[in-house]
């Protein structure tokens, strides 16, 4: 009896312990978290002291510095590991604020947030896409937060659109960086020799002057277009940049597509154009099972098609492989001429980065969101190591750069953009499960297993419009 | 003896404790949780501490690619399994009775097993490709009218994941059932061949029921598998489309919770997926159980 107690004794530590450890496991973001409160008030203390007195640099420097996580996906070699060593570098020596650089893998991205998301846990800035709903889907789901009343007054000004990033209800939830202008790349000589005349390219064009084009060069037996939408990506960018030209403002854009229902005019007047240039083989055949990544530049560089879809980064791509004489590019086609908005150039801000709600550092995160966006240092860090053209709206424009003539396109329309105070970016009106749909059914709808009104139904149904 | 028995089972227990509960927090945890979000109210991706009842469950069965997606199992399971089972016995069985070249044939089976399902799903997405080599061979032949766009036809493309599948699977059936075969006693086969048994007649009166209990084994194995270990092969060659046409509810519950971000959907349809395993698992362990009782 006596040994069965000593037993019993010993064995009640032992659960008590596994018990401990089992709920360290269950509480360890409680436990962080602490720690990083504990942090923050350091932190805190040490920005503080750094803003009263901002001459004594020796002083700040000496002082650990506050440490911002940074996530974003990158290929290897991305130009934004630079970038951010530069602006880890700026920050520390303005406002003794290190920003760390954690690139993630591309493939495992969106799990990545969604699981970030969940457990409220994870870096302080993120990177985001505007121009297809995912920071504003993001941002609805509590992956961002939003700025509307932390960002600095004047930064409002200094930015040359926020659509990328705002949804229905007014919500910013990050700072677009850089703005880009979607085009289509075209073969030089293919248009000589389907004889068609682009010496004034680039410049607006329309849907019966494309359609036009399209059946020259099919004529002259090549593939008027790119394809490789097996993801279903190209549903979404011919049915989302040229339809920009139906409305006449960008709220008529964001309140049509994410708050009216779709079975209508301008959408199915969109998917009747987009299966007509499937249906009279524009698009390369095989294209409706091919992986955008693997094919979408590469179908432009081994000149199967003869025209692609561009930006600067990707007419950068078409110009090394092929020579600037070879390669030339136009604004995205507009499908129709009526709206306001197809008499101008539309943008899409690419890129932004927003806040994570759980940031103990939003006060020093704010700091990085206002010198990357919104000055002349972070404009011209932008433009020389990432080549991207910023949405700064005092930047000016450079000298074309020969290599990379699309660049300059967007130099140039980014003050177009400003002039009219517009954003002007349809794609970042839809939320995310609207563009879930169209990739998962425009195949569907391509191949003619669904109709354009049963399509549009998907597409309402996403959004629990009736 | 008896009291003595009683005595030394309870304090095995105490001894046991720690282990039970390290393996009931490692494996009881994420059950209970996925049970307890499946109940609860998200929003976007944060959990709420309201109590939702069924409401996710109704969102996922109301849902009207629900029931084309449960068939979708349904068929993958239904077209699978009898092709795998009977494209293995046959080959076992001249694989058993060393027909020429029967060790080459062993290893040709067993090389898909080996290569991981991203690899294989690579490879037969280039074969089934519209220009790919499948399509290629009809239009050379002249049976263009078998040529068809396997991933992009929402009517073709579950067939070209269960060809993938088949392919796959086949090898592991085949080892298996050859294990079963090794343990058969040879003089029935001989005395199969005095008996003058001609090869189905061996096969049918020899070779299946002796391979009976493996077969039942493999055949819940498999089904419990094709449930839930077909994310690999649908990411890398359909992402479950045209449409839905060729999502598993293992790849719906992906699209709730990393395309649709909605988690508790999502964690409803893993507990389906779950209660529909575990039915499956509980016949494996009654076929497992009378099995040894037979042995």
């Amino acid at each position: 009896m006596q040994k069965k107690k000593i037993i019993f004794a010993a064995f009640i530590p032992l659960i008590i312990v596994a018990l401990i450890l089992s709920f360290s496991f269950t509480g360890c973001k409680a436990t962080t978290t602490e720690t990083t409160v504990a942090e923050t008030t350091v932190a805190e203390t040490t920005v503080a002291e750094t803003t009263v007195a901002e001459t004594a640099a020796a002083e700040t420097t000496a002082a650990e510095p506050v440490e911002l996580i940074f996530w974003m996906p990158v290929a290897q070699d991305d130009p934004h590991i630079p970038l951010f060593q530069e602006i880890d570098k700026h920050m520390k020596e303005k406002f003794n604020i290190s920003v760390k650089f954690e690139g993630q893998s591309m493939d495992a991205w969106f799990e990545l947030l969604t699981t970030a998301g969940i457990s409220q846990a994870g870096p302080d800035l993120l990177f985001n896409w505007s121009g297809v709903a995912y920071g504003i889907d993001a941002g609805k789901n509590h992956l961002y937060e939003p700025l509307n009343d932390i960002l600095p007054d004047g930064m409002f000004d200094k930015i040359a659109g926020w659509g990328g990033i705002t949804d229905s209800d007014g919500n910013i939830y990050g700072v677009p960086y850089d703005i880009a202008i979607a085009g289509l790349a075209y073969n030089k000589d293919m248009f000589t020799k389907a004889g068609i005349e682009f010496s004034d390219f680039p410049r607006l064009w329309y849907w019966d002057e494309f359609i036009e084009i399209c059946q020259k060069l099919k004529d002259a037996g090549y593939t008027p277009l790119g394809f490789a939408n097996k993801e279903g990506y190209y549903g979404e960018w011919w049915l989302g940049y040229p339809t920009a030209s139906y409305f006449n403002s960008d709220e008529e854009i964001s309140n049509y597509y994410q708050k009216e229902s779709v079975n209508s005019e301008p959408f199915l007047d969109a998917l009747a154009k987009y299966k007509y240039l499937y249906d009279q083989g524009y698009f390369l055949k095989e294209g409706l099972t091919l992986d955008h990544t693997n094919n979408t530049q590469q179908q432009f560089i081994g000149e199967k098609v003869a025209m692609q879809f561009t930006e600067a980064m990707y007419t950068k791509t078409y110009v090394d492989s092929l020579g600037a004489e070879k390669v030339g590019a136009n604004f995205w086609v507009y499908l129709s001429n009526e709206g306001e908005n197809s008499k101008k150039v539309t943008g899409i801000y690419n890129h932004v980065i927003g806040i994570t709600p759980w940031s103990e550092y939003k006060e020093e995160s704010i700091k990085v969101l206002e010198e990357l966006c919104a000055t002349d240092w972070g404009a011209n860090v932008i433009k020389q190591i990432l080549g991207f053209t910023p949405s700064y709206k005092n930047w000016k424009p450079e000298a074309p750069d020969p290599n990379n003539p699309w660049s300059f396109v967007e130099g140039k329309a980014i003050e177009i953009i400003a002039q009219n105070g517009g954003s002007g970016d349809v794609a970042s009106s839809y939320i995310q499960q609207f563009a879930q749909t169209i990739y998962q059914f425009n195949n569907l709808f391509l191949t003619g297993d669904i109709t354009a009104e049963e399509f549009a139904k998907e597409l309402d149904a996403a959004r629990n419009i009736q | 003896m008896d009291k003595l028995k009683t005595k030394h089972d309870k304090s095995a227990f105490f001894y046991l404790l720690p282990a039970i509960i390290i393996i009931l927090f490692i494996y009881g945890n994420p059950l209970i949780r996925i049970f307890w979000y499946s109940l609860i109210k998200w929003d976007g991706l944060l959990p709420t501490k309201e109590f939702s009842g069924s409401i996710n469950f109704l969102e996922v069965l109301t849902n009207k690619y629900f029931l084309q997606i449960l068939f979708n199992n349904l068929i993958i399971i239904v077209v699978t399994i009898p092709i795998v089972v009977l494209f293995a016995i046959f080959c076992c069985q001249f694989i058993y009775l060393r027909v020429f070249g029967y060790r080459i044939y062993q290893y040709l089976f067993f090389l898909p097993v080996i290569l991981p399902n991203v690899v294989a799903a690579i490879i037969w997405t280039f074969f089934f490709h519209e220009t790919g080599p499948i399509n290629t061979l009809f239009t050379k032949i002249g049976l263009d009218f078998l040529v068809v766009n396997w991933f992009g036809n929402p009517r073709f493309s579950l067939y070209g994941l269960i060809i993938t599948i088949i392919w796959k699977e086949v090898g592991f059936a085949i080892v298996l059932f050859l294990a079963r075969l090794s343990s058969v006693d040879p003089y029935l086969y001989d005395a199969a061949k005095v008996d003058g048994a001609n090869d189905f007649q061996t096969l049918r009166y020899i070779t299946i029921p002796q391979l009976k209990s493996v077969i039942q084994l493999y055949v819940i194995l498999e089904i419990i598998g094709l449930l839930n270990f077909l994310f690999s092969y649908i990411f890398v060659m359909t992402r479950g489309g045209p449409g839905f046409s060729s999502t598993v509810l293992e790849y719906f519950v992906y699209i709730f919770a990393f395309t649709y971000k909605k988690i508790g959907p999502a964690n409803a349809v893993a507990l389906i997926l779950f209660v529909i395993t575990f039915i499956f698992v509980l016949i494996y362990l009654r076929f497992s159980k009378s099995s040894e009782e037979v042995d």
